[in-house]
């Protein structure tokens, strides 16, 4: 699943570890879910949400037909 | 592997500390146990209560002595993380991240399921071979399947 997490981060001058840590998970974590190898849970999902205080829709782009739904 | 026996739901640093000693009550538990298989191997050497050909008694203690020395060692290295204010944060991340977690949980299914492969056809072999060999397959297969549908009972009731 694509998303702006990356972007955001940039725009915010936060680095990796810094989001890491305040959403609580590894750096590693944030590196897949930038790659988009890794699609975040709906709690992390919100807790990164909150970070940037955006809503989910605005950070996680939802594409039906990557979802195959 | 630690998921296995541990509940990786952690929310305070205090939790996890809790957590950590309960992980070096597991590694005393699995010291013990590698105590006892040396000391099965071991006894056929001094005594003429157990016949054991030497190559088992010889695996028995080296594969006790293996649980033992780990042990040791496991629990040294927890001490050191619990002493350490850093090293106990990084560890307690890693331990509940959700994407170890995710990673940990599909490696266990490609293990269960390359383990009931080999299973089968350890099974299937053996049956030419001996029956009681057979069994010896036939019977870890039976309590995976029965304790696999057994969990699904249970899960499908509590969620």
């Amino acid at each position: 699943m694509k998303n702006h997490i990356q972007a955001l981060r940039k725009k915010h001058k936060v680095t990796q570890n810094e989001l890491a840590e305040a959403v609580d998970v590894t750096r590693q974590t944030i590196i897949s879910l930038e790659n988009g190898r890794y699609n975040a849970s709906l709690i992390l999902a919100h807790k990164i949400a909150q970070f940037f205080n955006l809503t989910i829709e605005e950070i996680f782009i939802f594409d039906l037909e990557e979802e195959n739904i | 592997m630690m998921n296995l026996f541990l509940t990786p739901t952690v929310t305070t640093l205090e939790t996890f500390k809790k957590s950590l000693y309960n992980r070096i009550k597991l590694f005393i538990l699995l010291g013990i146990l590698g105590l006892c298989t040396m000391i099965a191997g071991l006894l056929p050497q001094f005594t003429n209560l157990i016949v054991l050909e030497d190559y088992l008694s010889g695996f028995l203690t080296g594969f006790g002595m293996t649980l033992l020395i780990a042990s040791i060692i496991f629990t040294l290295r927890t001490l050191k993380i619990i002493r350490d204010e850093q090293k106990l944060k990084e560890e307690r991340l890693k331990f509940q991240d959700e994407r170890n977690i995710f990673i940990a949980n599909q490696s266990l299914k490609v293990a269960s399921l390359v383990m009931l492969i080999c299973l089968y056809i350890a099974m299937i072999a053996s049956a030419f071979i001996n029956r009681h060999m057979l069994y010896c397959f036939l019977i870890p297969a039976f309590i995976f399947l029965g304790s696999y549908i057994i969990a699904i009972l249970y899960f499908k009731k509590r969620y």
